[in-house]
């Protein structure tokens, strides 16, 4: 009997947040002379949610034949949910290496891979690029990162 | 009557071929700053004061108001389209918006959302006009009692956003609300939540929880499409069918009411206008499963919600001289550093800066509905980009407003984050909608109880002491009793089909 479906799971999860979180919260003080204190509300909220994350669990375990919700990605689809995913991450981390407009030129190319021809994704990205850097670096005066070589 | 004569003076100011010239400049770029996912109106205003610095007083704050309501309906645009709320405000109007996009009636929506913008915007100066000073004492009792009775309101109508399950909803809810608490509490000063991370001292950015959850979580469900099928449904008109004029109508009425309420009282920001008009659209609607999936309500209502607000927010700032929103702070500054001091004198001192700013919002609120009615549809044609091209296009933007907001690679991190979240929420069936509410109002829940109890003696009873909040408490425990029985009544339902079946 599919007992551990994904409510559970994420029901689970979610236990072990309140956990954590609820254990951080009191450690801030709970009540001062005026009224409640920092620790008040967190460590309310997160009990609350420690209940509430058992409570899904039960019911995810009751409603095992009817799964909610949309079914999770397999096979090709779960590849590019990934491969989407990756692409952001790698953005995130190389941006202050390569600086944005290298970064930029990276993601773009990453995300439209296959989507052209080879060379005309190269034009696309770089076109791009070159306009969200006009954009926001000197018309709206936001600064974007560089890289080691200052640009 | 008085008021009436000095508007048509402020119409004879407020039309010269210069200060209309800035309206539109404001105005336009308060559209595209609401484009542009990330970076809001607060910001896109600091950004463009010193633009303002060698004009005329009035022309500078008729150009810096155009950027406020501006970019309200600049966020809708992006909303509508591609699921990405442009600006804070614009959150709500994703949920039915989008859906309606994708059934081919994004010019609808966008129609619909222009005309209710105009209507809410321009009541909301009509209030400015005839009401400003004696509405603007009225909203100065409000207290932070009244506030967190007001709160409780917003947020026992926010079980309209609940969904097949009370559990899950209750879960988005409350995780909204611990999150919101991440950061430093303002009333005690100690930092919470934050395992160490300097990063979120202040918290979570809101814009760039909301782009994460909507807009980069859209983007990966899309990616399971097999084959990135074009699904963009033809493009149908601009106006809603015959049987939703009504609704809709209903709708933008309701919303310039609560929009228009919020705006004046001070704490209340765009969104909460906007979050509350939902609600209480889903709650008043006939067949509120319609609501997520294309309810023209849902569009109307809070974008007018969103205007009217903007408008009202300007009243306690022109009358008083009171901001009760950050980008009013912002224009406040604005107003300082041309040398005026907003307030009561204001009027009397400055009779022809005052209404010429007045008449300008209303020639404001008219350039944007021109502007966006017929351009519905030329916006709408966006959605026709293939996809394979508009949707690095929408993540590459995103990314990088989300890096302007604050200058931090964390922020984007942090956004992306929160897309993988909002893509498990959509898949585990747990409403976004709610927690998106709960995180919003979160830190002021608390600092308004804490302030309320802090204050007096009585404990729980000063809310019951004061007028409004006693009504406001009221209200609220009605509303909690109607969704219990509600509850119950629908379980009981259940049963009794559950039996016959």
């Amino acid at each position: 009997m599919k007992k551990w479906n994904r409510g559970v799971w994420a029901g689970t999860l979610l236990v072990i947040i309140s956990v954590v979180l609820l254990n951080e919260s009191t450690s801030y003080t709970y009540t001062t002379k005026s009224g409640p204190g920092p620790g008040f509300f967190p460590t309310w909220l997160c009990a609350i949610l420690l209940v509430l994350s058992i409570l899904y669990i039960v019911e995810s375990v009751k409603n095992a034949s009817e799964p909610d919700g949309e079914p999770l990605p397999r096979g090709e689809s779960l590849r590019k949910v990934l491969y989407i995913t990756g692409s952001l991450v790698f953005f995130v981390v190389s941006l202050s290496w390569l600086g944005f407009l290298l970064s930029c030129m990276g993601l773009l190319l990453l995300l439209l891979h296959k989507a052209y021809k080879w060379y005309i994704n190269i034009i696309v990205a770089a076109v791009i690029t070159l306009i969200l850097y006009g954009l926001f670096d000197r018309l709206l005066g936001v600064p974007l990162p560089v890289n080691v070589f200052g640009w | 009557m008085d008021s009436l004569g000095h508007l048509l003076e402020g119409f004879s100011i407020a039309l010269t071929w210069w200060n209309l010239l800035y309206c539109l400049l404001g105005v336009s770029m308060g559209m595209f700053i609401g484009v542009l996912p990330g970076l809001g109106p607060v910001a896109g205003t600091a950004l463009l004061i010193p633009v303002t610095f060698g004009m005329e007083p009035v022309s500078a704050i008729i150009m810096l108001s155009g950027i406020f309501y501006g970019s309200m309906y600049g966020g809708t645009i992006t909303s509508v389209l591609m699921n990405l709320p442009g600006e804070a405000a614009s959150v709500v109007t994703c949920i039915d918006g989008h859906a309606m996009a994708k059934q081919g009636r994004a010019g609808t929506a966008l129609g619909i959302a222009a005309i209710g913008s105009f209507v809410g915007g321009v009541v909301a100066v009509l209030g400015l006009t005839f009401l400003g000073p004696p509405l603007a004492k009225y909203a100065l009792k409000f207290g932070p009692p009244e506030f967190f009775a007001l709160m409780m309101v917003a947020l026992l109508l926010l079980m309209a956003f609940v969904g097949k399950s009370l559990i899950r909803g209750l879960i988005a809810a409350v995780l909204g609300l611990v999150l919101s608490m991440v950061g430093m509490d303002p009333m005690s000063g100690s930092v919470r939540l934050t395992f160490g991370h300097i990063n979120l001292l202040d918290g979570f950015e809101f814009a760039v929880v909301a782009m994460g959850l909507f807009g980069i979580s859209e983007i990966l469900i899309n990616a399971e499409q097999r084959n990135n099928k074009t699904k963009s449904a033809k493009i149908q008109g601009l106006f809603p069918r015959r049987d939703e004029w009504r609704p809709a109508s209903m709708a933008i009425g309701r919303g310039t009411g609560i929009g228009f309420f919020l705006g004046l009282i001070p704490g209340g920001n765009a969104v909460i206008a906007s979050l509350l008009s939902y609600s209480v659209e889903k709650k008043m609607a006939k067949d509120p499963s319609r609501f997520g999936k294309g309810a023209i309500e849902g569009v109307a209502g809070p974008e007018t919600a969103n205007n009217a607000f903007s408008g009202a927010a300007l009243i306690p700032l022109l009358t008083l001289g009171i901001p009760t929103s950050p980008v009013i702070a912002i224009i406040l500054g604005a107003f300082i550093m041309h040398g005026l001091q907003p307030g009561p004198a204001l009027f009397e001192k400055n009779p022809d800066f005052v209404w010429g700013v007045i008449a300008s919002m209303f020639i404001g609120n008219i350039i944007l509905l021109i502007f966006n009615m017929p351009m519905a549809k030329v916006w709408a044609k966006i959605t026709e980009v293939p996809y394979k091209l508009l949707f690095p296009i929408i993540l590459t933007v995103s990314v990088l407003g989300a890096y302007s907001i604050s200058s931090s690679v964390w922020d984007v991190g942090v956004m992306l984050v929160f897309g993988v979240i909002g893509y498990f929420m959509r898949k585990l069936d747990i409403p976004m909608a709610a927690f998106v509410l709960t995180f919003i109002l979160g830190s002021q829940i608390e600092m308004t109880l804490v302030q309320s109890l802090a204050s007096t003696s009585d404990g729980f009873l000063i809310f019951f002491k004061r007028p409004i909040s006693a009504f406001l408490m009221s209200l609220a425990i009605i509303i909690l009793i109607y969704n219990i029985v509600g509850l119950f009544r629908k379980n009981r339902k259940e049963l009794v089909s559950d039996l016959e079946a």
